[in-house]
């Protein structure tokens, strides 16, 4: 409204002109808040209100991205608990899985449990490369790559030669069994039994405790490496005493033997439990020697093979882009050390993220201002590297029927078993899909307070940003008979004039 | 008195009336003309000798208040002022947009921050990243129209102070013509009314353009002089002169230097002094040509200064590194700054307007330090306005190198600390005796999208070659001034969003796809760090070094100038109401009233029909008497 010039004459009824303007502009504005609800178009209109508007419109839109983040972080958290209880349970049922009391390998050496066990291992696999929006959720950060291979691959190999984890058991398996001793050399003359390990490297049985309960046998057990034990026949022991020494596997376990005196007769004089006192000592400490014998191969074809298949499949799982797993350098029967393969070479069954020390923070949000949850899961954690790795030795081996590969069978069970059923100083998948969880319930927890908060910020806003309809219609009839009042007045009076009353 | 004086007594009261007739019709006709004042006749007695022969009409009188007139000339000037004041404001408050709303300024911020917290959540989602580049993309362009908003109301009050230019001329070439006539009619009063309406209209038009001092001489001619002592007029016409310029970049600002100027300025030809700058010498204070001139030349300036802060801001936060680390060495606390440019090994970081803010606690007192680098093209010193509130500005030449940048440091902070080169590491140490270093804070642009930290150069410099914002104050125009209507997405940006995730590569790791490392930080630097911001900008809190977020900034600049719209309103509101007061009791005894004029009208019948009742009973009388005769 620029300045008009002053018309003096026409001063007052111009004003009163005006002012029915300006009441009508009123009328308009109260008219558009009816309509829009709103109190004014533009900042300014706000009056001190203005501050609260900004700075709760910002805070609004916080909590909603929050609510996103939550909202996407939710999805993410449900597919990983589906996923995590289906390892769970894959787990599980292999645990149970050497249970079942028939031993029926078929012609390729499979038992039924093995080969149902090899859907499961596709199934994990198939689990560990989840999407989410193209977003493979098992990769931490590395989200825009398939994290696992797929499972022949990952058992068997690829075209390229890179060898899958069978041949990286099979090379294990070799190295450790070394020629039928477990890569232990046994000897002894006289009246001395030794069993040495036949080199400085980290296969085979390792020799990690003797003892001997009998006076007239002497155990000595040099650490080395190479360690060794000799058994000192010094007088004939009593009937019923025994030696003992302990072998450490390839996967860490531990095996004690004994080997139990028996007066004679004993037939045969040297079994895997026990031995015929002879009649000299040096007598005594040759069946001794054959009792170690037998003993020493009975272990190398039946907990070995499984301690070695675990502990290549171990090393295998825990190979990664960046630090490949760990091969069994020259020929197996004679190798003497461990080197990393290379991509070139070896099945890296584990494209995705790997870098970080906290696999949850690879993928991780703020839900408010000072809580961040993270929902990064790698398939490479130790919990579910186990689980594979335990699946792969499973369905890897082979057994023909008998009693010898029943016996093996039941090692590799029982290994199995115990491997999965550790709890202390281990991850498991239940600690994963555990941690999973209570981030879920955090988020939940969080949201709820988005919302009690959103609504106390839309109050806020709605306050100095609405007008009630209520206030505003009523002030618009107020307005509007004033108006009338106004109209009829002005009207009345602009028709008083003096002219009308001079005749 | 004999019948013949009697007659002539009545006939001189028909002339009156006739006069008055005159007079009254001439008010009712005039009762809505534009500066028509009220007249009155006023009669005198005629007298002959010693005795009264009957009445003449000395003259037509305005009725006119000297002291109201006066008065309505300041007040329609400082109404004019607030009204033009208030208009623009009105246009920026609708500018920033209405609250909540998708196009407004705060919004866009608001919303852009949104993108950002999605990307962290999702960082490889590509709908994720589209959307973070689209609202940046938002963001700028919303920057991008409040500056042409801002420099179309520029433009604006350019072009509205040439036509009020041409309106003081023409009004003063009225005031000159009526001036002639008033001089050459001498004495003629009932003539002279109407000139003097019509010199006061013209010069009623000139109160509101410019705020005036009218003297009135005994000639009859007036002087006229605005309120800071410039003449205007007196008795010649003189004529102003606006060198109208038709657009106005944000860099077109007004100086005294008319090489340097970018706008138009107005000028005085003609008596009074000879092409006198009249906007350099401050004589218009009111009036709507002086608000024109502020708006362009003050308020918008100032608003455009606001968001170019904004923008500025925007851009360095999200790209500018600050490689700082605190350390301790022995009792001495401090922080180390890696002054190596990652991009170019070896050379210094900082690059031309770029900034090393130090705080320092002395026994005299909390001391800011900032040093700006130039090229050399930098004014020298640096005017504090380029710097944040309450710091001493340390103008650096990047060709010292790092050792310059020690050797300058040290020097301005003097002997309570302790500043060395380690390498390419700048130290900066207390050196006890109740000496501390508060903060330091290095504003450092990166110039690649990998392998410069996880700062990402978003927003870029869209000039006439896209180059990276720097704040250089090389060049004739700041590189801040204009900014926001320049700034734009980084177009390496938009053809690979990949890069709003990956920080690193080559030669060595490749960030991966899901890693939130950069749109953390981009979150963070928008939402939560703290910046300085210029003294420019006049938001009150810069100008005390307190410092703000981003996003908090933009809210302030929005609260600033919704702040300002209601004061400009609400003052003008009030101007407005003081000018319709006084121009009410002017109007009263000015204006004509209908009602008065037909009382008068009345009056002046009854006296004609008296006087001519008169006329008649004297013919009766002349009758009588020559009967008698005949």
């Amino acid at each position: 409204m620029a300045i008009s010039p002053l018309i003096p004459g026409a001063f007052r009824s111009a004003e009163t002109v005006r002012s029915l303007r300006e009441t009508r502009a009123t009328l308009d504005d109260l008219q558009r808040q009816v309509v829009t609800g709103k109190r004014s178009e533009t900042f300014g209109g706000l009056g001190s209100g203005r501050i609260t508007s900004l700075s709760m419109r910002a805070r609004l839109s916080e909590i909603v991205s929050y609510r996103e983040t939550i909202t996407s972080f939710q999805v993410r958290a449900k597919q990983l608990d589906l996923g995590l209880n289906q390892l769970t349970k894959i787990g599980d049922d292999l645990k149970s899985a050497g249970f079942m009391p028939q031993f029926d390998p078929d012609g390729a050496g499979k038992t039924t449990m093995q080969k149902y066990s090899r859907g499961r291992f596709d199934e994990a696999v198939d689990v560990l490369n989840t999407q989410i929006n193209g977003q493979f959720v098992f990769a931490g950060r590395r989200s825009d790559t398939r994290p696992v291979l797929d499972t022949a691959t990952i058992l068997e190999g690829d075209a390229a030669g890179r060898a899958g984890v069978r041949q990286l058991i099979a090379e294990r398996k070799a190295a450790d069994f070394g020629s039928g001793t477990g890569r232990l050399t046994l000897g002894g003359a006289g009246a001395v039994a030794t069993l040495q390990e036949d080199g400085v490297h980290p296969f085979g049985f390792k020799l990690t405790a003797a003892s001997s309960a009998s006076a007239g046998i002497a155990a000595a057990l040099t650490a080395g490496p190479p360690a060794d034990i000799s058994y000192t026949v010094t007088a004939p022991p009593a009937d019923g005493e025994e030696v003992r020494f302990q072998l450490t596997l390839p996967d860490g376990t531990t095996r004690s033997l004994a080997i139990v005196a028996r007066n004679a007769p004993l037939t045969p004089p040297s079994s895997a439990g026990a031995f015929e006192i002879g009649a000299t000592n040096a007598a005594t400490a040759l069946n001794l020697r054959n009792a170690v014998a037998a003993a020493i191969a009975g272990e190398a074809t039946t907990a070995l093979p499984s301690a070695s298949a675990k502990a290549a499949a171990d090393a295998f799982f825990a190979g990664s882009l960046s630090s490949p797993p760990l091969r069994v350098v020259g020929p197996p029967a004679t190798a003497t050390a461990l080197a990393a393969g290379t991509p070139a070479n070896t099945v890296i069954w584990y494209q995705g993220d790997d870098t970080s020390a906290d696999p949850r923070a690879t993928v991780a949000a703020k839900v408010d201002t000072g809580i961040t949850v993270g929902l990064g899961v790698q398939a490479n954690e130790e919990g579910i590297r186990r689980l594979l790795a335990n699946l792969s030795v499973f369905v890897t081996e082979t057994f023909a029927s008998g009693p010898a590969d029943q016996g093996r069978y039941q090692a590799m069970s029982d290994r199995i078993r115990a491997d999965l059923g550790r709890t202390s100083g281990v991850q498991r998948v239940q600690d994963i899909h555990f941690e999973i969880s209570i981030a879920a319930s955090t988020m939940k927890t969080t949201d709820e307070r988005h919302v009690t908060k959103k609504a106390l910020v839309d109050d806020a806003i709605s306050e100095v940003e609405d007008v009630s309809g209520e206030e505003a219609a009523a002030k618009l009839l107020s307005l509007q008979t004033k108006m009338q009042a106004s109209y009829q007045t002005t009207s009345i009076l602009s028709r008083l004039t003096l002219t009308d009353y001079l005749r | 008195m004999g019948m013949t004086g009697a007659m002539n007594a009545a006939l001189s009261g028909l002339r009156v009336t006739q006069a008055q007739m005159d007079v009254v019709s001439s008010n009712i006709s005039n009762a809505d003309s534009v500066g028509y004042t009220r007249r009155s006749t006023s009669i005198v007695q005629q007298v002959t000798g010693d005795r009264t022969t009957g009445a003449i009409a000395t003259g037509v009188q305005r009725q006119l208040d000297i002291l109201l007139q006066r008065q309505l000339r300041v007040e329609s000037a400082g109404a004019a002022y607030t009204d033009v004041r208030a208009r623009y404001a009105r246009q920026i408050d609708q500018m920033f947009g209405a609250p909540g709303a998708p196009g407004s300024l705060d919004g866009a911020v608001n919303a852009f921050a949104t993108s950002l917290q999605t990307l962290t959540a999702n960082p490889a989602d590509p709908t994720a990243r589209g959307l973070v580049l689209s609202q940046a993309q938002g963001l700028a362009a919303t920057l991008n129209g409040l500056s042409a908003d801002i420099q179309a109301l520029r433009e604006d009050a350019e072009a509205r102070i040439g036509q009020g230019v041409q309106r003081v001329n023409a009004a003063l070439q009225t005031i000159a013509e009526v001036d002639r006539k008033i001089t050459s009619n001498g004495n003629l009063l009932s003539s002279n009314a109407a000139l003097l309406d019509e010199r006061d209209r013209a010069i009623a038009e000139l109160a509101t353009l410019v705020d005036i001092r009218v003297v009135n001489m005994d000639s009859g001619k007036v002087n006229i002089f605005t309120n800071a002592g410039l003449q205007l007029y007196s008795g010649e016409p003189s004529s102003l002169s606006f060198d109208e310029r038709s657009t106005l970049p944000a860099n077109a600002l007004f100086t005294a230097n008319p090489a340097d100027r970018g706008v138009g300025t107005i000028r005085l030809n003609g008596a009074g002094g000879v092409g006198v700058d009249i906007i350099a010498g401050g004589f218009f204070r009111s009036g709507e040509i002086a608000a024109e001139v502020d708006m362009r030349d003050n308020v918008l300036v100032q608003a455009q200064a606001q968001i170019d802060d904004l923008a500025a801001a925007l851009a360095a936060a999200l790209g500018d590194r600050s490689p700082v680390t605190s350390v301790t060495t022995g009792v001495n606390a401090g922080f180390d700054v890696d002054l190596d440019d990652p991009a170019a090994p070896g050379s210094l970081a900082m690059k031309a307007g770029n900034s090393l803010a130090i705080e320092v606690n002395t026994p005299l007192g909390i001391r800011r330090f900032q040093m700006i680098a130039t090229d050399g093209g930098a004014p020298n010193p640096i005017p504090a306005e380029y710097g944040e509130g309450g710091a001493t500005i340390i103008r650096y030449d990047r060709a010292g190198g790092m050792a310059g940048v020690q050797a300058a440091l040290a020097g301005a902070l003097g002997g309570g600390f302790n500043v060395s080169l380690i390498g390419n590491t700048l130290r900066v140490l207390d050196n006890g005796g109740g000496n501390a270093v508060n903060s330091v804070r290095a504003s450092f642009s990166t110039t690649g999208l990998v392998n410069q930290g996880a700062e990402l150069q978003l927003f870029v410099d869209n000039g006439a070659t896209p180059t990276t914002f720097t704040g250089s104050l090389d060049s004739v125009n700041p590189q801040r001034r204009g900014f926001a209507s320049r700034i734009a997405v980084n177009a390496n940006v938009l053809a690979d969003p990949s890069t709003l995730v990956v920080y690193s590569g080559a030669p060595g790791p490749v960030t991966q796809a899901g890693d939130n490392t950069r749109p953390k930080l981009l979150l963070d630097r928008l939402t939560n760090a703290q910046r300085g911001f210029s003294v420019a900008s006049g938001i009150a809190d810069a100008a005390t070094g307190q410092r703000a977020s981003v996003s908090e900034f933009a809210r302030r600049v929005v609260e600033f100038q919704g702040a300002n719209a209601s004061a400009a309103i609400n003052t003008d509101e009030g101007q407005q109401l003081v000018l319709r007061a006084v121009e009410a009791r002017f109007s009263e005894t000015a204006g004509v009233s209908i009602d008065q004029e037909m009382a008068d009208l009345v009056q002046i019948q009854n006296a004609y029909a008296a006087n001519a009742r008169v006329v008649s009973a004297i013919s009766d009388l002349f009758d009588v008497l020559l009967r008698i005769g005949a």
